[in-house]
């Protein structure tokens, strides 16, 4: 069984999670999760010592089985990495019994040593759940569920106040910030006699998206 | 008006229409939208006005200016 949760947009400290349905039997659980990027509004992440990590937790209830619970990043890593990033691309966990407690594994860690930002983007992860007792069979679990996220460890996250940042709700920052311009244009009335379309003086914008998606534009005059 | 994206426009050949029917009445000129799923990369995104006949006058100044504002969403 396969699902698949697809986000484009992470906070620090932010979740995403999907209930996937283990049975009696012997069908592996796999999950893909796609387009996830973190970066930072260019304020709060650029200092030397940030780490940000990709953490997937297993959940399950039930009596369980053994399990393997792996993680796979096989190719996705779409960022620029920062100075003296660090990874393992690939996490495994032997469960001795899937229903007992929540387990994580923390497979691509980032860092950074200089002033740079730091920008995180995975487009391809994979969580497995394969039953690895005597009988390939999961015996027992009456649900589970994978979740991602991508925490910062608290002096980090101390780090960050007193910094500029654009979502304060758990006092972790903005992760993921959308290509933004704006211009305003003050230096005097706008005049035109074309009949045909023209530029309008000032406003032009150029947006670079990293990965395909729409653009919501605004224009305000009188 | 209209939103000229690479040069492809949003509200067709002529844009978005306002009647302006008196000389010398001011009208306010707001709107706003979306576009379609656009490439990763570069992408120009201008305002782009003209008349049908005589003068249009955008009105700009420290304290009336024109703002206008794209972001990926």
């Amino acid at each position: 069984m396969a699902n698949q949760l697809q986000s484009d947009r992470f906070y620090v400290g932010g979740v995403a999670s999907v209930a996937v349905p283990v049975v009696e039997g012997n069908t592996p659980v796999t999950m893909n999760v796609s387009n996830v990027g973190i970066t930072d509004n260019g304020s709060g992440y650029t200092r030397s010592g940030n780490v940000m990590a990709f953490r997937g937790r297993f959940t399950s209830t039930g009596v369980g089985s053994a399990a393997l619970f792996s993680i796979s990043i096989p190719d996705g890593l779409t960022s620029d990495m920062p100075h003296n990033a660090g990874y393992a691309a690939v996490g495994h966990l032997t469960i001795n019994n899937i229903a007992t407690s929540t387990q994580e594994l923390w497979p691509l860690i980032v860092s950074s040593s200089s002033d740079t930002e730091i920008y995180l983007g995975l487009s391809d992860v994979n969580f497995g759940l394969t039953p690895v007792n005597a009988n390939n069979t999961f015996v027992g679990v009456q649900s589970a569920s994978f979740e991602v996220s991508i925490p910062i460890t608290e002096w980090q996250s101390q780090a960050l106040i007193g910094t500029t940042k654009e979502a304060t709700a758990t006092e972790s920052g903005l992760v993921y910030k959308p290509v933004s311009d704006r211009v305003s244009y003050t230096t005097g009335n706008l005049d035109t006699t074309s009949t045909t379309l023209v530029d309008l003086t000032g406003a032009t914008i150029t947006l670079t998206l990293a990965t395909p998606g729409r653009v919501a534009y605004s224009f305000i005059a009188s | 008006m209209n939103i000229d994206i690479g040069g492809v426009k949003e509200f067709g050949t002529d844009g978005l229409y306002e009647n302006f029917d008196t000389a010398g009445y001011f009208r306010t000129i707001s709107f706003s939208g979306t576009t379609g799923i656009l490439a990763a990369g570069s992408h120009t995104i201008k305002v782009q006005w003209k008349v049908s006949a005589n003068q249009g006058t955008l009105l700009c100044s420290a304290n009336q200016p024109y703002q206008f504002s794209a972001w990926s969403i």
